[in-house]
């Protein structure tokens, strides 16, 4: 065999370990008090704001007042531009059938208006003309809207450049306008104006971006003003939206952002639960590394 | 005389002569040419045709093969060769004293570990030959029972013959052979020679070849009676069967096909016989000792390979198929996909599919330099050890973590997905590239990619580092071990002599020696255009095959009686 040496085995372990703890855990603290940084108000409204027991009578018809006060205390300073997202729970956007029930080309060619297979029952009105947009996505438009004052001053919610660019550039047309919408017998959510194009729709492209999960939040509007502490939010809603009759709620959310984006504590307690258990493990190693090497015999050549 | 059909020794042998030795010139299905010395005139040859009119042909159980020819001058004279003990049997009375001298003889050939045949002939007579040659032609013709009714006929032709003489011939082991079978030994395969040779020529043959040393117990099984005369083929079935063991037969001769059919893995050698054997196998090798590379090398990895592949491909699809199992339970159970279209259909073509593939044809765990180093290695094949139910086990585990990862904190990672500009996220659509683009601009998007394969690997590294440490494979360690060895392309492939042995220097200079070179060309296929432009090459004059000659000259034959039907 010839002469033998030996050597200890370990080190890439120990190192590979040690690594990504050195790593992660750094990011995860990083994270995470960006993430705390982000103040965030949460407020459902869906239950407070409808008293009587037949919600979903209350809801549909169209004649009863919806006008729903809120207020809400400002618990930490939010710098602008602070963000208003409508938070809708137990809505399965992400449904296979409600997914498919849209046009793609119909929204950006103003030639495909008639391209409605994939739409029914939201294709065609009864006489066979198309609608624009169709489908039930386009349907369900949220229509709840909400003004805020700060500390009883009314201040103005900009509702410019909520959609992503690329869909106002590239999947909704500039030339193509709403056209026998929400006139059927199903009641659905908003109208729109139709002299305005779908390309400038904004809260229309918004709404169809479908959500994957079916609690999801959607971008309403901005607040270009920084709010105090303990100063006094107060929004008036317009509860019309008909999440009722299906058990869904609804939610109204202020949020600052960050560069790690809306508030979300999870990445950094993650990284930091991964880091620590890497630092761990390295230690493990290490003891195992000191008590029950391991070796291995090798020819010395 | 030369009597070319199956058997070992096709080689021609000296029977006797006055003056030239007679050689076989050409072999035409009917005839043989012999050149031999002139009748009248001495010192001269002549070329002399002897018409073959029935050929017996051989098998394990007569152990003997027959030939009726007829002399120019129309003399009819059966030649029998034959194990000695057959040959034997048939002779006539009379002639003890050179039966006693060839029995002698055929034990010291036999001690020496030399293979021994008999030779013996008759005359016959017109009318027994004629009325022997109507049953033969029936037994020949015969739908059932061929080769029952063939040996029977036999029997009655091949008997009071007289004893010609004997011969030995010294059957070489082809080179490499005794290490080949210590190599396989080691490496836990065990090795049985079956043989149809007399009992002291297999002992000095196992000998020879490593199969058994002074100090191992020797148990033989021989069958000496027509009842109990089992053919090879039979006993690797025994074995096949009954231990219920994988099996391997290796043979280079036509009365090795059977063998090398009834087991699981059927070799044939390629070289002098021809090319039954290797037309009936799974794998034809040219030489014996390749075994070890075919086995332990080869063999190894494809077992290793297999593993790997089958394992990762039930690995992957699980994953993939557990990761959308749990998007259902948000989705209302309504079958909306997690993964873009096109995702989808390209993952099993493209990012799954190549990157598997070639890991089995290219993966190694050890150079083959150290497999065949290491024979022990071949173990792990036999305990299966990379393809048991608890291995199989793991991967599934794994699968099933995986998918709860990628799924599960994906979505909590995105869950209020946007970013910085506070505009959501949401499901995949066809245009795929805006959402990359929108995607890539969040500063959480690759946050999430360096957690989550982190995170999904993290168990299977965890799992890898403790097998490593405390419960090591056999090849893990040969790899640890040998991890500095130079990299096997990169050594330098020519001889250096001052890194031999006194033993390898010796061996390798005297292989440098000018000397004969054997016929074994060492390629597999011994076919003439091969064997005799390469030999030719290499100097080696190389004899036309009998079988060969045989196939041209019937093909000649076969135009002739189209030409004249077609005029």
């Amino acid at each position: 065999m010839g002469k033998m040496t030996k050597r200890r085995l370990g080190n890439s372990v120990i190192s590979a370990f040690l690594l990504v703890g050195v790593i992660f855990v750094p990011i995860g603290l990083a994270s995470l008090s960006a993430s705390k940084e982000i103040v965030e108000l949460v407020d459902r409204y869906d239950t407070s704001c409808v008293s009587v027991a037949d919600k979903v009578g209350f809801i549909q018809n169209s004649k009863t007042d919806k006008t729903c006060t809120r207020t809400l205390t400002v618990p930490r300073h939010m710098k602008s531009p602070i963000h208003i997202y409508y938070q809708i729970g137990d809505f399965y956007q992400n449904h296979r059938r409600y997914v498919k029930s849209r046009s793609d080309k119909q929204l950006r060619y103003k030639e495909a208006a008639h391209l409605t297979k994939d739409c029914e029952p939201e294709g065609n009105t009864a006489d066979g003309a198309p609608i624009v947009p169709c489908g039930l996505i386009a349907w369900s438009l949220f229509n709840d809207t909400y003004k805020v004052s700060i500390n009883k001053k009314a201040i103005e919610v900009n509702k410019k450049d909520i959609a992503w660019q690329s869909d106002k550039n590239n999947k909704f047309g500039s030339n193509v306008y709403p056209s026998n919408f929400q006139k059927g017998n199903l009641v659905g959510g908003a109208k729109l104006n139709e002299s305005i194009p779908l390309s400038e729709q904004e809260d229309l492209i918004v709404w169809m971006r479908t959500a994957a999960l079916p609690t999801f939040r959607k971008l309403y509007g901005r607040i270009e003003t920084d709010i105090m502490e303990n100063d006094q939010l107060t929004v008036v809603i317009q509860n019309n939206y008909n999440t009722y009759s299906f058990g869904g709620s609804k939610a109204l959310v202020l949020s600052t952002t960050s560069w790690i984006g809306g508030k979300n504590n999870f990445i950094g307690i993650a990284y930091l639960t991964i880091g620590g258990l890497c630092i761990f493990l390295a230690a493990v190693f290490i003891v195992l590394y000191m008590i029950k090497p391991r070796y291995v015999m090798f020819p010395l050549v | 005389m030369l009597i070319s059909g199956a058997g070992f020794d096709n080689t021609p042998c000296d029977a006797g002569s006055i003056g030239v030795a007679p050689s076989a010139l050409l072999r035409t299905p009917t005839t043989v040419m012999v050149r031999e010395s002139h009748v009248e005139r001495m010192g001269s040859i002549q070329d002399v045709p002897y018409e073959i009119l029935n050929v017996l042909e051989f098998n394990s159980t007569r152990k003997r093969q027959s030939v009726v020819c007829r002399f120019p001058n129309g003399r009819l004279v059966l030649y029998c060769k034959g194990a000695d003990n057959v040959v034997y049997e048939r002779l006539a009375d009379g002639n003890h004293d050179m039966k006693k001298i060839s029995r002698q003889h055929l034990e010291q050939f036999g001690s020496a570990g030399l293979r021994t045949l008999c030779l013996a002939y008759r005359d016959l007579n017109r009318e027994q030959y004629e009325s022997w040659n109507e049953k033969f032609v029936q037994a020949k013709s015969s739908l059932r029972d061929r080769d029952k009714k063939l040996d029977e006929v036999a029997e009655l032709i091949e008997k009071d013959l007289i004893l010609v003489g004997c011969t030995a011939i010294e059957d070489k082991l082809q080179e490499g052979v005794p290490a080949c079978i210590e190599t396989l030994s080691a490496a836990g395969i065990k090795i049985w020679v079956l043989t149809g040779d007399k009992m002291e020529t297999a002992i000095n043959i196992a000998y020879a070849c490593s199969l058994v040393n002074n100090d191992t117990k020797q148990f033989i099984i021989s069958s000496e009676t027509d009842a109990i005369r089992e053919a090879e083929d039979k006993v690797t079935s025994l074995v096949k069967k009954g231990a219920r063991k994988i099996t391997l037969s290796i043979g280079d001769g036509a009365n090795d096909v059977s063998m090398i059919q009834a087991a699981h893995v059927g070799i044939g050698i390629s070289g002098q016989e021809g090319m039954q054997a290797v037309m009936a196998s799974d794998f034809a090798i040219a030489q014996f000792r390749f075994l070890t590379d075919l086995l332990l090398v080869h063999g190894r990895w494809s077992y290793l390979r297999l593993c790997k592949v089958i394992t990762y491909f039930f690995y992957k699809n699980l994953t993939f198929t557990l990761t959308q199992f749990w998007f259902t339970f948000q989705t209302g159970f309504s079958g909306q996909r997690f993964y873009d279209d096109w995702f989808q259909s390209l993952y099993n073509v493209i990012f799954t599919a190549l990157p598997v593939i070639i890991v089995g044809l290219f993966d190694k765990d050890v150079t083959a330099l150290l497999s065949k180093k290491y024979p022990q290695l071949y173990k792990e094949g036999i305990r299966n050890s990379f393809f048991k139910w608890r291995v199989i086990a793991v991967w599934g585990f794994f699968a099933f973590y995986q998918s709860i990862v990628f799924y599960y904190f994906t979505a909590a990672a995105s869950r209020h997905g946007q970013g910085s500009s506070g505009k959501i996220l949401g499901l995949w659509d066809e245009n795929v590239y805006f959402v990359i683009y929108v995607l890539m601009s969040t500063f959480f998007f690759y946050l999430t990619i360096l957690l989550v394969p982190v995170i999904a690997l993290f168990g299977d590294f965890l799992y890898l580092s403790i097998q490593r440490w405390l419960f090591p494979y056999d090849y893990q360690v040969i790899q640890e071990m040998h991890k500095d060895d130079p990299h096997e392309y990169s050594r330098v492939q020519l001889p250096e002599t001052s890194h031999l042995s006194p033993e390898e220097a010796r061996s390798y200079a005297i292989s440098m020696l000018p000397r004969e070179n054997s016929k074994h060309t060492g390629f597999a296929f011994d076919s003439p255009g091969y064997e005799s432009f390469f030999a030719s090459q290499q100097g080696v004059g190389v004899p036309h095959k009998p079988w060969d000659v045989a196939r041209r000259a019937s093909i000649k034959q076969r135009q002739q009686p189209q030409r004249t039907t077609r005029s």
